[in-house]
């Protein structure tokens, strides 16, 4: 089990990653928006962000840059509706990719092996 | 004055004696005198002098110093009081004695003693006789002094004479029978320069040097002397020392003074006078020959209508026009009223007309005139009128060719039509008095071919066409805008000319420098031809070609560049061209290039347009491409997002059925997405969908309150205050109802969306000139600066939950009505979106070619 934060500004997309990441086992907390998330990550550490990146205000290639800036070594994991972002050197420093997709196996498989990769997964 | 008139006589007695003294006294008291005593003669004497008395009675003897004898030679010595009679009373008086008495001036004497009535009546006589005397004596002293007073005035006279003959500017002179000078006055003296003493006395012949002179006068001074003859003679006058050639009117007149023949020589300076009399004489000679010479007409005419007087340059010009009918004649000669000339007799206004006449040969003359009164006495109505009349036409052709080039040049700012402007060109050259040339031809150089072609043509083809054109242009003055107007009415292009169709082959190859028309161009220089037979310029082609003897050729050069020829020639009228003809067509053919250049600018310009409007179409193309493809990444992205909630929700339904609960929760969030997606759907349909506006005249103050009515309840939901001002006095405005109402809609809906704590929304309408606004305010966010000019571009947003086409499809639909939409915004204070709609238009042009389309 870990703790995962997901960012996105779709409320519906966090209900469901909220609901379907549960069930995986997961502690689950949800932020709108990249300052939202920010301001999470100021007290709290969790073990992985699945970070959206088409948001208004500050997308998440800005907020990414800002939660590695505050702790390098904090697991992100991009997941968004482009694929086009693959191309921005800045995605490279994420974990992962991940295009929005109804089926979440891949998402799924991506946290897991972040996980592990991180020496937190079972 | 002494003495007493009209009352009692007054007697001083004068007795040593006073009972004497006393007796004397009531003696003639008695008999009706005032008689005084004084015993002493001095004081006696002081009386006198102070008391008026008519008689002194005195005593011989007295016994102080002063005796009776004594104070009568006194008082007869003074002249104011000698008239006094004196009366000597005394006794005892010898002979000798009273001869004594009466030397010393006594006037009686009456001894002592005398009877009682005797000395008053003695008395009496001598009152009666010292008044006659007083009366004598005061007369020849007021008679002495009249003629004093006399003496006085006759002594002014002699000056005012004297000052008026020295006043003179004349000089005067009398002279006695023999011709010497008696008198002569100041002005003869300083004519010879003179002192009187040197003048009076001598000859009057000494002081002429001529004989003829002194022969002529010396025989009117006989005439005078002789026959009191007056005479009057001019003569240049040689005197000694004054100034030569002084020319003097000499008069001699008669005079007799004390019974003695003189005669008054009058010698005045006319030299002045005479030389102005000649010069003036020579002046109105002049000016007699300037009246006759000058080159304008002159003519007086009376109250009648008569001429009285004309100049030479009138006969010349009008002739036998006027000769004896008089001026309405000649005015009716000339197709002209008189109606100008009557306020010239009537109210004395000098009258400016002008008029102009075609002469027979075809040639149009202008004639200004100036009609003044002419009035023999000042404030009496005018007797005769004066009309001087010029020959304008030079002036006016002027005018008319410097106006010519003035609407030439602004015909061709107006027209870009080459075929049209071609033919104008040639109906400058040919139109008119300017230039009036019978044919005018244009022949345009075409690069790519190196030749000169035949581009226009402008004339009769006949002898009989062209006396037809000269008859109409006669009768009916036409200006260059009226053919010019004439040539617009029928049409765009050039119109129709048969001289045209004759030559439209014509070409000449630009190497070939035997043509004349080619030689104009490589010269850049006019080529005038005079004899076109005889000319080796002319080639036989184009002899048969034209025809002309004399014609022009004329280059029009823009930038030092040769762009045409023009060639015109007078075959009909057979007008020589003048240097002048040819100095205008030069300045003309400069315009004219110019307008050719222009023209021929325009037209590839024209095709350079369509080829850009051709690039723009494709870029359009492109862009729409681009558009697509854009929005194609944008739905997409918005796709992918409602999609992957929809697939997500649906997998775990299907994973887990059974959870009833979590089931519904999932289907409704599902249902959700599915009308997001909906929504998206419809917002990218407004966008790219042609849809052409239904444009209907409406109440647009109608469908704005409609659709504030339609929001009011949301708005209030939200805390937003509304707010309607709807200008009433709104015109009806052409527009698609349901477009704007979406417009508006939109509108609201951001203002609503930018006040999420609340606020205030505005919607108002107004006219401004010739457009009508809504505008809607609110009090929200503002529209952040970084975002400002793209906020109209497809697919940008703000909102979480925007699609980024509603401001896009707003645009896009006051774009189809030509109407405006733009906005003031302040970050934190609100924003204003103001939409314009014309009031007065055609219909845009999108949709009425969108229209066009759908009919088809």
């Amino acid at each position: 089990m870990a703790k995962l934060l997901v960012v996105d500004d779709d409320k519906n997309l966090r209900l469901l990653y909220e609901q379907e990441l549960s069930d995986e086992g997961h502690q689950i907390t949800l932020a709108d928006s990249g300052p939202a998330a920010l301001d999470y990550l100021k007290g709290q550490r969790p073990d992985l962000v699945i970070l959206d990146i088409s948001m208004p205000g500050m997308d998440g290639i800005e907020a990414l840059g800002k939660i590695l800036a505050k702790d390098k070594s904090m697991p992100v994991i991009l997941n968004t509706a482009y694929s086009t972002y693959k191309d921005n050197f800045m995605t490279w420093s994420a974990d992962a990719y991940v295009v929005k997709s109804g089926d979440l196996t891949e998402l799924k498989a991506k946290i897991r092996e972040v996980l592990k990769s991180r020496g937190l997964g079972n | 004055m002494a003495g007493t008139v009209g009352s009692l006589p007054r007697v001083l007695v004068v007795e040593p004696a006073p009972e004497l003294l006393q007796e004397q006294r009531d003696q003639l008291g008695r008999e009706g005198f005032i008689a005084e005593g004084e015993s002493d003669p001095a004081k006696a004497l002081e009386r006198i002098k102070l008391e008026p008395f008519d008689l002194l009675l005195t005593a011989r003897d007295f016994p102080g110093p002063m005796s009776g004898v004594q104070l009568c030679r006194d008082l007869k010595s003074q002249p104011q009081l000698a008239w006094i009679p004196v009366m000597f009373v005394a006794g005892d008086v010898s002979a000798g004695s009273v001869e004594q008495l009466f030397e010393a001036g006594a006037d009686e004497f009456v001894s002592r003693p005398c009877p009682p009535g005797e000395l008053a009546v003695r008395a009496k006589v001598l009152v009666r006789k010292g008044h006659e005397e007083r009366w004598l004596v005061e007369r020849a002293r007021k008679l002495a002094e009249k003629i004093a007073e006399r003496d006085d005035e006759l002594d002014d006279l002699r000056r005012f004479a004297q000052d008026i003959v020295s006043a003179l500017p004349s000089a005067l002179l009398v002279l006695d029978a023999a011709g010497t000078i008696l008198f002569a006055n100041a002005p003869f003296l300083s004519l010879l320069g003179a002192g009187r003493g040197e003048v009076v006395g001598r000859k009057l012949s000494d002081f002429f040097s001529s004989d003829s002179l002194t022969t002529g006068l010396n025989r009117a001074i006989d005439g005078a002397v002789n026959n009191g003859q007056p005479s009057w003679l001019r003569r240049i006058a040689h005197f000694m020392k004054a100034r030569d050639g002084m020319i003097a009117d000499l008069t001699i007149a008669p005079i007799e003074y004390a019974g003695v023949r003189q005669v008054l020589l009058v010698i005045e300076d006319v030299t002045d006078r005479a030389r102005a009399e000649t010069t003036l004489e020579l002046e109105r000679s002049k000016l007699n020959n300037v009246v006759n010479a000058m080159n304008a007409a002159l003519c007086l005419i009376g109250r009648d209508r008569k001429i009285v007087w004309t100049n030479r340059t009138f006969d010349l010009w009008f002739g036998d026009s006027f000769g004896q009918p008089g001026f309405s004649a000649f005015l009716s000669n000339m197709s002209r009223n008189e109606s100008w000339v009557e306020p010239v007799f009537t109210k004395g206004q000098i009258q400016h007309v002008a008029w102009s006449v075609y002469t027979s040969q075809g040639q149009r003359r202008f004639f200004a005139n100036i009609v003044a009164p002419i009035r023999t006495e000042a404030g009496r109505p005018a007797e005769q009128a004066l009309i001087l009349t010029q020959d304008v036409t030079e002036q006016e052709t002027r005018v008319e060719q410097l106006s010519l080039l003035r609407e030439l040049s602004q015909y061709l700012q107006q027209t870009l039509d080459v075929g049209r402007l071609n033919h104008v060109i040639l109906l400058c050259v040919t139109a008119g008095y300017a230039l009036g040339f019978n044919r005018a031809f244009l022949f345009k150089r075409n690069r790519q071919k190196n030749i000169l072609e035949a581009e226009a043509a402008v004339g009769p083809t006949s002898r009989e066409e062209a006396f037809r054109i000269w008859a109409d242009l006669s009768s009916q003055a036409r200006t260059l805008s009226d053919l010019v107007r004439e040539i617009e009415s029928k049409g765009p292009g050039a119109p129709a000319s048969p001289l045209f169709n004759q030559i439209q082959h014509v070409q000449y190859n630009l190497d070939d420098p035997s043509e004349i028309i080619v030689r104009t161009a490589l010269e850049k220089k006019s080529q005038v031809v005079t004899g076109a037979d005889r000319d080796p310029r002319i080639s036989e082609h184009f002899r048969r070609t034209f025809g002309a003897q004399e014609f022009v050729s004329v280059p029009l050069i823009v930038k030092n560049t040769v762009v045409g020829v023009l060639l015109t020639d007078n075959l009909y009228s057979g007008r020589p061209i003048t240097d002048d003809h040819v100095k205008l067509m030069t300045l003309f053919a400069a315009q004219a290039a110019l307008a050719i250049e222009n023209a021929d600018t325009y037209a590839e310009l024209q095709m350079r347009m369509a080829e850009l409007h051709h690039a723009q179409d494709q870029i359009v193309h492109s862009e729409k491409l681009a558009a697509v493809g854009k929005m194609a990444a944008y739905v997409a992205h918005e796709i992918r997002n409602p999609l992957a909630t929809i697939g997500g929700f649906a997998r775990a339904v299907l994973k887990r059925p059974d959870n009833v609960e979590r089931v519904a929760k999932n289907a409704k969030i599902i249902a959700e997405e599915s009308t997001r997606l909906e929504n998206l759907l419809k917002g990218v349909m407004d966008f790219s969908r042609p849809n052409a506006p239904v444009l209907k005249s409406a109440d647009l103050n109608a469908l704005v309150e409609r659709i504030f009515r339609n929001h009011t309840e949301r708005l209030a939901h939200l805390h937003i205050h509304g707010d309607l001002d709807l200008d009433r006095s709104l015109p009806e405005v052409v527009f698609d109802q349901n477009q704007i109402q979406q417009v508006l809609d939109n509108l609201v809906r951001n203002a609503a969306d930018s006040m999420r704590n609340g606020g205030a929304l505005r919607m108002k309408t107004a006219r401004e000139g010739d457009w009508v606004l809504v505008a809607v305010t609110d009090t929200g966010s503002g529209i952040p600066e970084d975002v400002r000019d793209r906020i109209f571009s497809p697919f940008m947003t703000t909102k979480p939950d925007g699609t980024g086409l509603g401001l896009a499809v707003v645009k896009k639909i006051l774009d189809d009505h030509g109407g405006k939409i733009d906005f003031t915004s302040q970050v934190g204070s609100g924003t204003t979106f103001s939409m314009h709609l014309p009031i007065h238009r055609a219909p845009p042009p999108i949709a009425a070619a969108v229209a066009q389309v759908q009919k088809a």
